[in-house]
């Protein structure tokens, strides 16, 4: 008896994922879940950007202006010329597919043209067809192609689905940054009104009130007396926070979610204790209330506009350095341009010298600008800080590194040397997904908005997956990172994939560990969770 | 829980898994799949270690004694990636039914010979079940992605939630607990 073949009854349902088209002819489809909204009109015009006006990506028409190939090509030459790194990504390429496999998008999705190869490719190839007498001539042969609309609608797509973490490039054999032709896509979709609004309005609130949601200074001044209430509440004390407060001698920028999201606000607390703990001269100023850098996500002007706050500041302030906090792309910004196209620092600022230990941070001689890992590694390497890592029993830890303080700062021991002091479990994930070789949280670059949930759970599959992973093999239910973005977006990633691991900054896991004078004894951690050994005490 | 084509099936876990493998590798573009097969780090191809992991996992439950809890953990494995692919739900749990074909197609003659028809039945009704329950896995999984979206808008603006009174507090409790803010109650 010969038995019906059962895939034949599914042929009236199309389960090709993909047609086998060649990729030039595919075109994105703009399914919910899968793309960011673009900006409202009011936000451009605000920040006196090309094109405001109403449109979404799932519109057939973009309304862009009736010149918008002319703006693009010329956009493109421009960039050729000023960047000369641009310039050589979009030719040197030799296919060789050694960033194929590497890009968190691709893992996640399965979509070929999330390989950076071809996503750059999707640039590459109208630089070639436009550009060159080969590429008019032989086309497709030679790889090349004509700017069209589609083309326009395809780079949104593509170049909104990678989060410039920069990890493809850690593996490209000529050190091309995917991540910088994302940038300058980005900044060349700008010129014809190609946007979204999860960037562009933290970018007009940062620009018109110091951060992203534009908190007012009442409200962080007020949020801050709640925290500091909550502290007094776990370890009896009340440490001080400085707010625009003249001649303090360290000005101290952190992300502004650290004010009011959870869970920042507990690692805000572990600076507060901290500098509370040393008498630190410190002040926090309500303009520049933001690390984050969107414009870094916009153009290089608008992060040169948004970055000059915090050297105004500076100066304002009269303050002689300034300290970071745990974020992200704030440290892609100054390692890699503040020295260049931000700089130079206000002549009032002074080589930043721990006030604890002596040590000169010559490393930051020009920018004078400290990471705080950088600074509470100093004072513990000097033996400065009591810490009890007991403290933090109640959680096993492991590390996530974010994308750009690892691969775009290169910071990499002093996170771990504090947490091997302040907790005594930690555990690292497997070698080929921490350090430069780590996993995005698949939502940075501006990409942690809501509606683009589905595309995010992917992205951050290959993460999850090595967490999951430590997490079965040693217990693994925190981990600790040093970026805001992730801080934000990693908790909602767990809650999908490893609902059993929570999320903090490293500086919040110190809080817990800093034996500070005259403080009660602690029964909680700084979220009210009681500490290993005192439940069964009770 | 076990079988009548258990010996069958067990002499055949591998070619049906190699099926049942190249039936849903094809639903993925072919650049893909040369990957898919290539790798074998789990962590550098996290996508094709799962859902190889979870097809030779329900295919070894189903060759021997079978058990809900095993196969549940297998299926939501393969259901939680295919949740979030953008694939419309009966594209997402295709993979059930072509692991029905691919044992059709494997020893499906040689069951119906040696056993007769009850016991080719047998197995794909329990097929069959195996997709019922996949039903719950995928929808599980939707309403966690809805849930996130929301939950992470408090947590986004949880302070301001919490000075104004909108959210439920451990300590202070004005709300019943499976409404708080779940970062301060796990």
């Amino acid at each position: 008896m010969a038995l019906p073949k059962r895939d034949e009854l599914l042929k009236d349902v199309n389960y090709d994922r993909m047609p086998s088209k060649h990729w030039m002819d595919t075109k994105p489809e703009f399914r919910p879940g899968t793309y960011c909204y673009a900006a409202e009109p009011s936000v451009v015009e605000d920040l006196g950007l090309p094109n405001p006006r109403k449109w979404q990506p799932h519109d057939e028409d973009w309304k862009l202006p009736p010149n918008w190939k002319e703006i693009v090509l010329n956009a493109i030459k421009d960039r050729m010329e000023r960047f000369r790194s641009f310039k050589l990504f979009m030719d040197i390429c030799v296919r060789c597919g050694a960033c194929a496999d590497k890009c968190h998008f691709f893992l996640g999705t399965g979509d070929p043209k999330n390989m950076p190869v071809l996503r750059a490719e999707l640039m590459r190839s109208v630089v070639k067809g436009e550009f060159t007498r080969s590429g008019k001539i032989f086309g497709r042969l030679a790889g090349a192609r004509p700017l069209t609309y589609d083309v326009i609608k395809e780079w949104f797509y593509y170049y909104y689905q990678c989060t410039e973490c920069r990890r493809c490039s850690v593996f490209c054999p000529y050190g091309i940054d995917t991540a910088e032709i994302t940038i300058l896509a980005r900044e060349i979709l700008h010129e014809i009104g190609v946007n979204i609004d999860w960037i562009l309005k933290p970018v007009r609130f940062s620009a018109f009130v110091g951060n992203h949601i534009g908190l007012q200074p009442h409200t962080i001044q007020e949020n801050i007396e709640f925290l500091l209430d909550d502290i007094e509440e776990i370890t009896g004390i009340r440490p001080e926070v400085p707010i625009n407060k003249k001649g303090a001698e360290i000005l101290f920028v952190t992300p502004s979610a650290d004010f009011f999201a959870d869970p920042g606000i507990y690692t805000f607390m572990g600076y507060v204790l901290l500098f509370h703990y040393l008498g630190l001269d410190w002040t926090l100023s309500t303009y520049a209330s933001e690390g984050g850098n969107f414009g870094l996500f916009t153009s290089h002007e608008m992060m040169r506009k948004l970055h000059a706050k915090i050297y105004h500041e500076a100066e304002r302030l009269k303050v002689k350095w300034i300290l970071g906090g745990e974020c992200g792309h704030m440290w892609r910004v100054v390692h890699q341009y503040e020295d260049t196209a931000l700089g130079p620092a206000p002549k009032n600022l002074e080589v930043p010298k721990s006030p604890i230990t002596g040590t000169v941070f010559e490393h930051a001689k020009s920018t004078k600008i400290v990471h705080i890992c950088e600074f509470t590694a100093d004072l513990i390497a000097h033996g400065k800080l009591n810490l009890d890592p007991s403290r933090n029993d109640h959680l096993i830890v492991t590390f996530h590194d974010s994308c750009n303080t690892s691969r775009g700062m290169g910071i990499f021991e002093e996170p771990r040397f504090i947490l091997r002091h302040v907790c005594n479990n930690f555990y690292e994930m497997p070698e080929n997904t921490i350090r430069e070789k780590t996993f995005c949280c698949g939502s940075g670059s501006g990409l942690n908005t809501d509606e683009y949930m589905e595309m995010r759970m992917r992205g951050g599959f290959p993460r999850a997956n090595a967490v999951e992973y430590v997490h079965e093999k040693y217990g693994v239910n925190r981990m600790a990172c040093i970026c805001a973005i992730d801080r934000a977006v990693l908790p909602t990633l767990m809650k999908y994939w490893v609902p059993e691991v929570s999320i903090s900054g490293v500086h919040e896991l110190v809080g817990n560990a800093l034996v500070i004078p005259g403080e009660k004894k602690r029964t909680t951690d700084l979220r009210f969770e009681p500490l290993k050994g005192v439940e069964e005490e009770a | 829980m076990s079988l009548k084509a258990q010996k069958i099936l067990k002499a055949n876990i591998s070619p049906i898994f190699e099926k049942v493998r190249d039936k849903v590798y094809a639903t993925f573009p072919k650049e893909t799949v040369r990957f898919l097969k290539k790798e074998v780090d789990r962590f550098e191809n996290p996508l094709g270690y799962r859902l190889e992991e979870g097809l030779k996992g329900l295919i070894t439950e189903l060759a021997g004694d079978f058990s809900w809890e095993k196969v549940d953990y297998f299926l939501d494995r393969i259901i939680r990636i295919e949740a979030v692919q953008s694939r419309q739900p009966s594209e997402a749990l295709a993979f059930l039914y072509y692991l029905k074909s691919a044992v059709r197609e494997v020893v499906g003659e040689e069951i119906l010979e040696d056993l007769g028809p009850e016991a080719l039945l047998e197995v794909e009704d329990r097929i069959d079940a195996m997709l019922l329950r996949a039903f719950n896995h995928y929808m599980a999984a939707r309403e966690k992605l809805h849930e996130l979206r929301i939950e992470e808008w408090k947590s986004r603006l949880y302070l301001l939630l919490k000075r104004a009174g909108y959210l439920y507090d451990v300590r202070e409790g004005s709300l019943p607990p499976e409404a708080g803010n779940t970062e301060k109650t796990h």
